[in-house]
């Protein structure tokens, strides 16, 4: 479904440049709120102040964009995710090692990882009984343990998440995943709105439609990337006076109206800066990293999108300005008001003026080709893998968790003195290491 | 967590066969046990069952071989156990809970599964050895009697689990041995077979079963699964070993036709035959089923050593209870005090340092963490659950160590069949240490698991050879 957003973009593109007077260098994709739908819908600059309001728009507006969005994707052909043909009928479909499964409080389905949800619908409903029967009992149903497999449950009215997988990991873990699954929904219609589809018994999945894209690209980044695990965030490694200077430059140029700005490249942080007021969440920012490099339409162009953070407000919209600065490093900006745009894509072009004229821009496209960190580069002997975690918002030097694995066959001794010697060198290294956090700037 | 702590207790456990009931609207007629009735109406009961089904169903989807063994939800853990074709026990705890700013809170992950379904299966061990099989009894009779047993039989047993204080040591579920030197487990041995053969002209299938010193074993010829439940029964529901007037002590007896019961009345003096009525000692006699074979267990106890005997249902008669005691009476007087003496060796001994060790292969624990103790803390249980847990389910881990935030190491090592675990808590101690520590505890123990090894039953070479690798921890 990806591709469709982005071979829509061209159209939609064309279709603003007319109206485009702020900038003629900006060409915004505006995003309605169905902007997990399957086909992007473009807005004219008229229509920008009165749609994106601050206050989620009201269901009937919500679903009559649904019609818009089902009629503007008849002419295109069908996506067919991997596995879609699989389920409870197929014995391959049994055989993934983690599955997930989103569906509602009364059972009706709404994601699965592998296969139909709709051809899911009465494995679902068992889920659901299940769930629904220890509810009844005033009780959570929070995991079920199979020979190799764990079934873990994780409730969130009006949604049921549940994963079955067979990899050896703790409960409470995957539950955590769940929990990122879960803000990932949110994210896309605020907790309000979800709420208030189902009082109206509408069938949420006209209003997700197409973002099961951005569930898959989720999950396969939870299973790989340690940072989710740690509940935080991977930063680029970054010489400290470079990152400063990216920081200041970027604190320096944002428009009043910012609440955050990041700078990621990848699923990794360059830089961050916030009001002093507000703060953000890893998982906020995972989701948004993940939103941002599901879809490959943003590295084309301005774009202009409410998204909602779950961990910093859950009832209502954002307004987030992505650019891609360069390839594979992108600027995030985002503000409460909706007629921001223009005046956040000129923050843009005055910091990246400014990154410009000091050479920024190539030291970053230098960190970001490098490969993070190496085994090689610590110079500790027998180290086979390392990661640092250092939870978010807290300073430098407090708490930080070092995980780092060995060969089997390495005795004791080694084994000690090498996890000394990586203590040491991410001691000496720590201002390169993780410092996007060290300046936060004052408003 | 403050205010007033409600421990892990039985919140309700039960037993069916999901082949009955198959009607709508009879599906109680699957429930063949449920305790404690007056908690839940009949109504509820059905319920839990067509859950559980469920949840077996669902999961059977996954994992054909292995279904559902474990719930857990925030305020309970469940464990399911299915002990014969078609039969089930399901059992669930409440988790421990407290008050936490006037809100209810839920420790959810106290209660170990491994322990829950030990818990199950010795409860089902317990049953088998004094009533067999139960779809046995309902070939021989019917559902209703069998639901008769089980209410007579299990209520009792379920009603004496402290469940706050099930721990690692439920879930090894290991036999103490004495160790003795070779001349006085010779003299053992004569006594052993000069008693069978005095008696077994007279009575064919007169032999001991196993011979006990307190709450350690000597010497059984019975096979391991055998001896493991009988010495669950002995140590933990007769308790022998302990003064018996002091604790709840129960005791199967029977009522005749092959029915038992538990009694509270057994014997409590240190000396004689364990049964209800001193003047009629054979007609209380319980019949114990090992394996097909059915035969009387009779229990006799001297100065501290306990000898039990087994006998054909057939002999009974023949046997002479008295001329028994008083061949028997005059060796135990001459061996006591040497056993005595290696008690309060090993007593000694193991109050040096704090250590579990394991064998799987004989069942042999050997620890000197009294149980409950002040020296385990919930902490330490729990991360001696878990270190277990993970030898369990993880066979590629061999070794875990822990440092505890109150600067205590818990070391864990399984090799094989053996787990070893060693607490210390000497503050300044590093990883280093700790290991090479831990060595040298490997060896001062070796001195005594050689002698553990000489005592290891004679009837098993085969695994006694196997055993003479044992002091090779690492």
């Amino acid at each position: 479904m990806s591709d469709q957003l982005g071979s829509s973009k061209s159209g939609a593109v064309d279709q603003l440049n007319g109206n485009n007077a702020g900038s003629d260098k900006a060409k915004p994709l505006l995003i309605g709120d169905e902007n997990n739908s399957s086909s992007s819908i473009s807005i004219d600059d008229e229509d920008d102040s009165d749609k994106a309001s601050l206050v989620a728009p009201t269901i009937d507006e919500m679903l009559s964009k649904i019609d818009e969005t089902t009629l503007a994707n008849l002419d295109k052909p069908m996506m067919v995710r991997k596995y879609q043909h699989e389920d409870c009928s197929t014995p391959e479909w049994f055989e993934h090692s983690k599955h997930v499964f989103i569906f509602s409080l009364s059972g009706k389905p709404i994601y699965s990882r592998y296969g139909d949800e709709v051809q899911l619908n009465t494995f679902m409903a068992t889920l659901s009984a299940m769930s629904s029967f220890v509810e009844s009992q005033k009780d959570e149903l929070r995991y079920i343990n199979a020979g190799a497999f764990k079934f873990v449950f994780l409730h969130r009215d009006p949604l049921c998440l549940v994963s079955i997988y067979n990899t050896s990991e703790p409960p409470q873990i995957v539950s955590a995943q769940l929990e990122y699954m879960h803000a990932l929904v949110v994210s896309m219609l605020t907790q309000t709105n979800m709420k208030a589809v189902f009082d109206a018994k509408y069938d949420l999945r006209d209003l997700l439609g197409g973002t099961d894209k951005f569930l898959d690209n989720l999950m396969k980044t939870i299973d790989n990337d340690t940072s989710i695990l740690l509940n935080s965030v991977n930063c680029l490694r970054l010489n400290y006076n470079t990152r400063n200077e990216i920081t200041t430059i970027i604190h320096n140029n944002r428009h009043e109206s910012v609440l955050f700005a990041l700078l990621v490249a990848g699923n990794k942080l360059v830089s961050f800066v916030k009001q002093k007021k507000y703060s953000l969440k890893p998982q906020d920012i995972h989701i948004v990293m993940n939103f941002v490099s599901s879809t490959s339409s943003f590295r084309e162009s301005e774009t202009w999108t409410p998204i909602c953070l779950p961990n910093f407000n859950d009832a209502g919209f954002l307004h987030l300005y992505i650019c891609y600065i360069m390839p594979d490093v992108c600027l995030l900006l985002f503000s409460a008001q909706a007629e921001a745009f223009y005046h956040l894509s000129s923050s843009k072009d005055a910091i990246v003026k400014e990154l410009e004229s000091r050479n920024l821009l190539e030291e970053l496209s230098k960190a970001v080709q490098n490969h993070g960190y190496s085994v090689e580069a610590t110079g500790v002997p027998y180290l086979l893998h390392f990661i640092q975690n250092e939870t978010v918002m807290v300073a430098v030097a407090s708490s930080h968790e070092l995980y780092a694995t060995f060969s089997p066959l390495e005795s004791k001794q080694n084994v000690f003195d090498s996890f000394s010697q990586l203590l040491q060198w991410i001691k000496d290294n720590e201002s390169n290491i993780y410092n996007p956090f060290l300046k936060i700037l004052k408003d | 967590m403050s205010g007033t702590i409600e421990d892990a207790s039985l919140h309700y456990f039960y037993i069916f066969n999901p082949k009955l009931g198959q009607k709508e609207g009879r599906e109680h007629e699957k429930i063949l046990y449920f305790y404690p009735q007056a908690n839940f109406s009949i109504g509820i009961q059905t319920n839990f069952v067509g859950l559980t089904e469920a949840y077996v169903l669902c999961t059977k989807q996954f994992s054909p071989d292995k279904p559902c063994e474990a719930i857990h939800t925030m305020k309970h853990t469940i464990a399911l156990r299915q002990v014969e074709p078609d039969i089930w026990m399901v059992i669930a705890l409440n988790n421990t809970s407290g008050v936490v700013n006037n809100k209810k809170e839920y420790l959810e992950n106290e209660i170990d599964d491994i322990i829950l379904q030990t818990t199950l299966q010795q409860l089902y061990d317990i049953w088998r050895l004094f009533n067999g099989p139960m779809s046995e009894i309902v070939k021989r009779t019917s559902y209703d009697h069998l639901k008769k047993r089980l209410d007579a039989f299990i209520k009792p047993y379920l009603e004496q689990i402290a469940f706050d204080q099930l721990d690692l040591f439920t879930s090894l579920d290991g036999i103490q041995f004495l160790p003795v030197d070779k001349n006085v487990y010779l003299k053992l041995l004569a006594m052993i077979n000069g008693t069978e053969i005095a008696f077994q002209s007279a009575c064919p299938s007169f032999r001991f079963g196993a011979l006990y010193y307190k709450d350690n074993l000597l010497w059984s010829s019975l096979q391991q699964n055998h001896i493991r439940s009988l010495n669950h029964y002995l140590i933990q529901l007769v308790k022998i070993g302990v003064d018996r007037s002091a604790v709840n002590s129960i005791m199967v007896i029977n009522t005749g036709d092959h029915e038992v019961v538990w009694s509270t009345k057994g014997q409590k003096s240190k000396s004689g035959y364990f049964t209800e009525s001193m003047s009629s000692v054979k007609t209380t006699l319980p019949v114990i089923h090992i394996g097909e074979q059915l035969c009387y267990m009779i229990i006799y106890e001297q100065r501290d050593t306990v000898c039990v005997f087994l006998v054909n249902e057939e002999d009974l008669d023949q046997l002479k209870l008295e001329e028994v005691r008083e061949s028997i009476s005059s060796h135990i007087d001459y061996i006591y005090p040497v056993l005595e003496t290696n008690y309060s060796k090993k007593s000694f001994m193991e109050e040096q340092y704090k250590y579990i060790f394991f064998n799987q292969m004989n069942l042999a624990i050997k620890a000197s963490l009294k149980l409950k103790g002040v020296e385990l803390t919930k902490e330490t249980l729990k991360i001696l659950n878990e270190m277990h847990a993970d030898f369990e389910n993880r066979p590629d881990i061999s070794e875990s160590t822990v440092k505890t935030q109150n600067d205590r190491w818990i070391v864990g090592r399984k090799t094989d069949s053996r787990e070893f675990y060693v607490i210390f808590d000497t503050k300044t101690t590093s990883l280093l240490e700790i290991n090479g520590n831990q060595d040298t505890n490997v060896n001062i123990l070796k001195e005594s698991f050689h002698r553990l090894i000489a005592l290891v039953t004679s009837n098993n070479i085969q695994s006694s050879k196997q055993l003479q690798q044992l002091p090779v921890i690492n």
